[in-house]
């Protein structure tokens, strides 16, 4: 972890779990795991308070705990899962994109809430789907069940480890912390749940027959018994939302690269993979072109002899996403996952060094790629740029951690004058631009944060004239009035705050595609590192 | 030039290596030291790009402002407790009460934590005599508390250290 990454963690904390959350987590990634009372004292904080903290911090699985020896109970920070709360839009984002409005809001509410029972989502969801539908329509709970199942089944929602079932004579001593378990083969087996209802409204004032009844009667039931699927909790699994997001990334990477029915040929390659492919193999399960016909989206018109003559091309690409393993059912063909990500991650490093240093550079830059190991004087003579250019481009890529330099020296005495230096580009140590990038985010949140700050006043005078203007609506109030409470608002500071609200929007874009980058760097890190 | 060498030779004396092979020519004049630190906010040699812009980007940006907008609303985003103010004031009556201290505004399943993390709630104690107990201590109070609970539970846990853990299930 850097310190860029620590920053960027504790500004994510803060923003969304408030000061107290963050001190302690970010005391935690600084530290390493430490138990309750140390945390409590190094930061001079209150017992209740960390108590309060870590609670918070364990729901949404941004720590995790560990019994030690003598029932020492030690917390320990995921720093990489709270850099994550930053891809937060893109998961729900993806929701809605495969399952509508009921899938964006069930994946909502579990990345909001960390995790959650399938009753308390179904109720939740369907409650605010009914919200946002015209009077008198509801949404029905089986509807969000189905939904529910179909994540599910996916994998794009997994169960939590399970806390044990309570030891048989209830006088036994609890163990100072349970030991959760996780059963592999019931991750993602939906209960059996009889979830009969619809959604309520807020303030449902259509008091008509049985509505208000079932209403009483609910919170009776709640109260009394627990529900149904008590103890079984439910989480957004991010590892199959990033294995959507890369083969997102391929898919359209062949589609600019070709043509879209070679995407689409691709496409469908990935889906069938799905599930035999585990997600960081480097290469997918060998498929025949004969099942990937078979597998062809309905609609899509063409022929055998067509797909073949698209698989036979995509193989032959120089890029290599497409790979011919075998001759058998026609042809068997994968995709090289890896390889697929290096280039990306490539021709990503090509652009930021084009457009942070401008094309001579990333003239050097591409030629390092090829010619891997360069001395300076033959960076020169390849790249045809003057020497003195040429290297104030060197060191200025080596001091952004873009170039490497490696010495050789020719004596042990590491003289420099019988010394080779040799420039190289490791794709993978730039892809250590990932800790730049995260500098980069955190940026952007100081400068958001600054942005809000600097116009908290007219922030707050503009949300309390919206609410008197709210309730002066809502009581009838003529035109004249509205009008002059609406005045309130002097035109400069009608302009100041278009332009405050314009700035934010752009600094949080920006986030959201840094992210986009960062993601796509990360998943070539994680796919070299495996193997 | 080799022969000479770069060490030793006049004005750049104080260089141990060959001042040529940074890019520093002959009779050049070496630059000067650097006595401060960068400027914060560099000028910049290449524009950015526009950002990117579409349907889905804005519909992501919309949506991570109303996932922050959210959270902040959570019982999870734990506000500190308001500060002592400098005066009474009349109004503060009519103003809602923040959170107590020591009470979670959620619901956590304690099967899945840890029992050090619960939180005692101390209602009951609170209506009877509410100014002696801030002048406890907490850790004070809790022990004084467990012994007697322990000692009024049953007499199965007596002794040893589990009372410890118990007095955590019976509050």
């Amino acid at each position: 972890m850097t310190q860029a990454e620590i920053k960027l963690c504790s500004l994510l904390l803060c923003e969304h779990f408030g000061e107290i959350v963050e001190k302690i987590g970010t005391h935690l990634i600084h530290n390493g795991s430490q138990p309750l009372r140390m945390i409590a004292h190094d930061t001079g904080m209150s017992l209740d308070q960390v108590r309060k903290a870590l609670c918070v911090l364990i729901q949404h699985n941004l720590v995790t705990y560990q019994l030690q020896k003598r029932g020492l109970v030690e917390y320990e920070a995921q720093c990489s899962r709270v850099l994550r709360i930053l891809r937060y839009p893109r998961y729900i984002y993806t929701a809605k994109t495969l399952y509508s409005d009921t899938g964006e809001l069930v994946v909502e509410e579990l990345l909001l809430n960390g995790k959650m029972t399938m009753s308390a989502v179904v109720k939740k969801v369907a409650d605010r789907l009914t919200e946002t539908m015209e009077e008198g329509k509801t949404m029905d709970y089986s509807e969000v069940s189905s939904t529910f199942v179909r994540l599910a089944d996916t994998h794009f929602i997994q169960r939590c480890p399970s806390a044990p079932e309570s030891p048989e004579p209830p006088e036994a001593p609890l163990p100072p912390a349970p030991t959760l378990v996780l059963n592999e083969q019931e991750m993602y087996t939906v209960p059996r749940l009889n979830l009969v209802g619809k959604g309520k409204r807020r303030h449902s004032d259509n008091g008509d027959d049985c509505e208000p009844k079932a209403k009483r009667q609910k919170p009776n039931a709640d109260s009394k018994e627990p529900p149904p699927d008590d103890g079984i909790y439910w989480q957004v699994n991010i590892d199959r939302f990033h294995q959507h997001f890369r083969d997102q990334v391929i898919v359209s990477a062949v589609a600019n690269r070709m043509d879209q029915t070679s995407s689409e040929i691709v496409r469908t390659m990935l889906r069938m993979s799905e599930v035999t492919t585990s997600s960081n193999a480097p290469y997918t399960q060998p498929l025949s072109s004969n099942e990937i016909f078979r597998s062809l989206p309905a609609g899509y018109n063409i022929s055998k002899q067509i797909l073949d003559q698209y698989l036979t091309l995509l193989a032959d690409d120089p890029l290599e996403f497409v790979g011919k393993s075998g001759e058998s059912g026609g042809g068997m063909y994968v995709i090289n996952l890896h390889k697929a990500l290096a280039s990306l991650a490539t021709a990503t490093l090509e652009s930021i060094v084009q457009e942070r240093f401008g094309s001579r550079c990333a003239r050097i830059f591409r030629l390092l790629l090829r010619k891997k190991h360069l001395e300076q004087k033959q960076i020169e003579d390849f790249a045809m740029i003057p020497a003195k250019e040429a290297k104030e481009m060197m060191y200025k890529m080596l001091t952004c951690n873009i170039v490497s330099l490696q010495e050789i020296p020719k004596t042990p005495d590491h003289a420099p004058s019988r010394t080779f230096y040799l420039y190289a580009v490791s794709v993978l140590s730039s892809a250590g631009q990932s800790q730049a990038l995260a500098q980069l985010v955190a940026n952007l949140i100081e400068r958001r944060l600054h942005e809000t700050k600097e116009n908290r006043r007219l922030l707050e005078k503009s949300q309390r004239v919206e609410a008197i203007l709210a309730s002066m609506q809502a009581t009838g109030a003529e035109e004249a009035q509205l009008q002059e409470v609406e005045e309130m608002i002097t035109a400069p500071e009608r302009q100041q705050l278009e332009s405050l609200k314009h700035n934010v929007n752009k600094i949080d874009a920006s986030e959201n595609q840094v992210d986009e980058t960062i993601f796509l760097l990360e998943s070539y890190i994680n796919s070299t590192v495996k193997h | 030039m080799a022969g000479r060498g770069g060490r030793g030779r006049g004005r750049g004396g104080h260089m141990t290596f060959n001042v040529e092979a940074v890019g520093i020519g002959k009779g050049e004049a070496l630059p000067p030291p650097t006595l401060q630190p960068s400027p914060l906010f560099p000028p910049l040699e290449y524009k950015p790009v526009p950002l990117q812009t579409g349907e889905e980007v804005e519909y992501m940006l919309a949506l991570k402002q109303e996932l922050r907008g959210a959270m902040k609303n959570l019982p999870y985003f734990i506000k500190p407790s308001a500060p002592k103010k400098d005066v009474e004031r009349y109004s503060d009556k009519y103003q809602m009460s923040g959170p107590v201290d020591n009470a979670i505004e959620w619901s956590p399943d304690w099967r899945r934590l840890p029992q050090e993390l619960k939180i005692r709630v101390r209602k009951i104690r609170k209506q009877r005599k509410e100014e002696e107990e801030e002048a406890y201590d907490e850790e004070e109070y809790e022990e004084e508390t467990d012994y007697i609970m322990s000692y009024f539970d049953n007499g199965e846990d007596f002794g040893g250290d589990s009372d410890d853990n118990m007095d955590e299930a019976i509050y």
